[in-house]
């Protein structure tokens, strides 16, 4: 086995394109879908208060995420909000904010909420600085910073949650959805030799030689599992710690929990090559059938923002849906791994069947 | 000793073998010879435990190995028509990884590389990929590779299909001498009669996956030991000539394609001035006509009433 392991390796070696190319094109969609489309909302400013207090207002303002502040004079910040070029304008005064906002702005109570919130915090830091004699202050400004880092209560938000909420991340969404659209691209590159060494008749050299029939079959799913697990574990390594995507701590439990997506996969190529005579059917089959999985199982857009019934029935024969599922639970939903049990069983039955038939179907083509 | 017995394959309702019998003895060349579509990759295929044959069985040493094909597995190589090789890979690589399927020690098998390298003629270039080589030296490694671990018993299927004539001639040379010095047994299938006719000891013909006639060169063309083959060359086709042929009744075996054509005349007959007349009739001038004994192709389209390459 391993002799065919390591010849595999050393043509990939001489013929790297397919898998750098497929790598790259997942870094670069989920890059662009998942982090790049997302723009900061633009708030206008413009204010009353001193240079120096309105910085260190908009500093603590930049802290709001998603959102990006930009000074202006008030006729400008009025004028950007009536032409439509911004949705939303703060004016900082003495005793309070005021927003302008278009009227179809709809985060306006969020966005005002947050900005009370950090307002009245310095709001009090400032009456607490003034109510001290001034040679304290240096004193009370570092009493005060401490108790920004450590706090008298450490306060958690937590919300209910039930079956019919929705939790989103639309960086791990495009990250996961398109590492597990592509990796069937390059798990069936792994499978293809098998192909082209049948109608090479390699496969037959490889019949008739001392190792067993076993061994062969073992060499090669191990090998298109490999593949493709060293992309997801390349894709996934890049976007944690070079671009910093958030996993929810479950960056290990995610790449343990792709695996049964993985052996699927590998399945269901085996099966198509036993199905396709040709080097030219099975490519067919496999560029058919991976884009209209990777929209049924939710590679492209969440699953839960679908009405039609019949594309969710449909999604339940796609493996991506139940390797999303098994990624969202390790990461975003934090499941307990009671509710992973259904998708983990799903795509394990679709494994062993899979690969069962698409075996014996090979064993049983003959000259 | 390989003995087939009563094999036969059925795909489906077409009888691709039908009751093929034939042995192979250890140091000969049997051939075995048939048109495209005769058989001999089925049976083959079946002889080198890739199929398993709907009826009848194969024994290696009088012993059945269709239950337990791994004994003529260890003492077999194959040969198959199509170049089975890893393009990206160089000769020594793809020797290499042959050979150590066949469960070779590591020192063995790097001194089997360096011999058969030089035997295939190829031990100049081991580090080319084989992409870049030339179709008849893709062939020599094709044959290099099933030789790698000294086979009792080569099986090649229409090995020089699709090369020049140089190259073919060094691979028939390769063989005659792995089998003069190896004693090695090799079953050497083809549709080029005179390939079988410079190698083999033995033939099997075969024709709609039947055995039609089989025995040594001789004994086979003694089918025909009556009678004359004629080649005759025309300044140009006449489809009133060959007619004219068909209706003699001394001919047999006519066999016409363009200018040429050939024919069975029974020895001792006066053939040349019916010949001359039919000429004349039909307005054709004669380039040239040779007297020859028959060959195995004249055998063939006897027995098959067929040209081998058809």
């Amino acid at each position: 086995m391993i002799h065919i392991f390591k010849t595999k390796l050393l043509l990939l070696s001489r013929q790297p394109a397919s898998f750098i190319i497929i790598t790259v094109i997942i870094c670069a969609f989920a890059y662009v879908l998942g982090l790049g489309s997302q723009s900061k909302l633009q708030i206008g400013v413009y204010s009353d208060l001193d240079d120096e207090k309105t910085k260190a207002y908009m500093a603590e303002f930049e802290r709001i995420p998603q959102t990006e502040y930009i000074l202006f004079s008030e006729e400008k910040a009025i004028s950007l909000v009536e032409e439509g070029e911004f949705e939303v304008a703060v004016h900082l005064m003495l005793d309070g904010f005021e927003l302008i906002t278009s009227p179809d702005f709809m985060d306006a109570p969020l966005i005002s909420n947050e900005l009370t919130t950090i307002y009245s915090r310095l709001t009090q830091e400032e009456a607490i600085l003034s109510a001290a004699p001034i040679n304290k202050h240096d004193e009370v400004e570092k009493i005060i910073g401490e108790a920004a880092v450590h706090p008298s209560f450490h306060i958690n938000y937590s919300s209910f949650t039930n079956d019919e909420e929705f939790v989103w991340d639309s960086k791990l969404h495009s990250l996961f959805g398109f590492s597990l659209f592509m990796v069937i691209y390059t798990v069936a590159n792994g499978v293809y030799p098998i192909i082209m060494d049948r109608r090479m008749r390699i496969w037959d050299r490889l019949t008739i030689s001392a190792i067993g029939k076993t061994e062969i079959y073992m060499a090669n799913i191990l090998y298109s599992f490999l593949m493709g697990y060293l992309q997801i574990v390349l894709v996934l390594s890049i976007f944690h710690f070079g671009v910093g995507v958030d996993f929810y701590g479950g960056f290990y439990y995610s790449l343990l929990l792709v695996i049964p997506y993985l052996i699927c996969i590998v399945s269901l190529s085996i099966f198509i090559a036993s199905v396709a005579s040709t080097p030219g059917k099975f490519n067919a089959i496999i560029y058919g059938m991976a884009v209209p999985f990777a929209m049924l199982g939710g590679a492209y857009w969440p699953l839960e923002i679908v009405n039609s019934d019949v594309i969710l029935a449909l999604s339940n024969i796609s493996p991506i849906t139940y390797g999303l599922e098994l990624l969202n639970g390790a990461t975003i939903n934090n499941s307990p791994f009671g509710d992973l049990i259904q998708p983990l069983g799903v795509l394990l039955f679709m494994s062993v069947v899979l690969m069962g038939v698409g075996i014996n179907l090979m064993e049983r083509r003959e000259v | 000793m390989i003995e087939v017995v009563n094999l036969s394959k059925n795909f489906k309702k077409v009888t691709a073998v039908d009751q093929v019998n034939l042995y192979i003895e250890p140091g000969e060349i049997v051939g075995l010879l048939g048109p495209n579509g005769a058989g001999k990759s089925t049976t083959i295929a079946m002889l080198s435990t890739l199929i398993s044959p709907t009826e009848g069985d194969v024994l290696l040493n009088q012993k059945s190995i269709l239950k337990n094909p791994s004994d003529l597995r260890g003492v077999l190589g194959v040969v198959p028509q199509e170049i089975a090789l890893y393009q990206d890979l160089t000769a020594r690589e793809n020797l290499q990884f042959f050979g150590s399927i066949q469960k070779m020690a590591k020192q063995v098998l790097n001194k089997r590389i360096d011999i058969v390298l030089e035997q295939i003629g190829l031990q100049n270039e081991p580090k080319k990929l084989v992409k870049h080589y030339s179709g008849g030296m893709k062939r020599r490694l094709n044959i290099g590779v099933a030789m790698l671990h000294e086979p009792k018993y080569l099986i090649m299927d229409e090995p020089t299909v699709g090369i020049d004539p140089q190259s073919r001639n060094h691979i028939l040379k390769t063989v005659k001498t792995l089998n003069e010095n190896s004693n090695m047994a090799i079953i050497y299938t083809s549709h080029y009669m005179e390939e079988v006719e410079f190698l083999c000891n033995r033939i099997y013909i075969m024709d709609k996956g039947r055995i039609i006639a089989s025995g040594t060169k001789e004994e086979i063309k003694a089918v025909l030991s009556s009678e004359n083959t004629v080649h005759v060359k025309l300044e140009y086709h006449s489809k009133g000539f060959v007619n004219d042929l068909l209706e003699q009744p001394m001919l047999s075996n006519i066999n016409a394609k363009e200018g040429e054509i050939t024919f069975t005349v029974a020895k001792g007959m006066d053939f040349l001035p019916m010949l001359l007349s039919l000429c004349e009739k039909n307005n054709v001038i004669l380039k040239s006509f040779q007297v020859e004994e028959p060959t195995l192709e004249d055998v063939f389209l006897h027995l098959t009433g067929r040209a081998l390459r058809n």
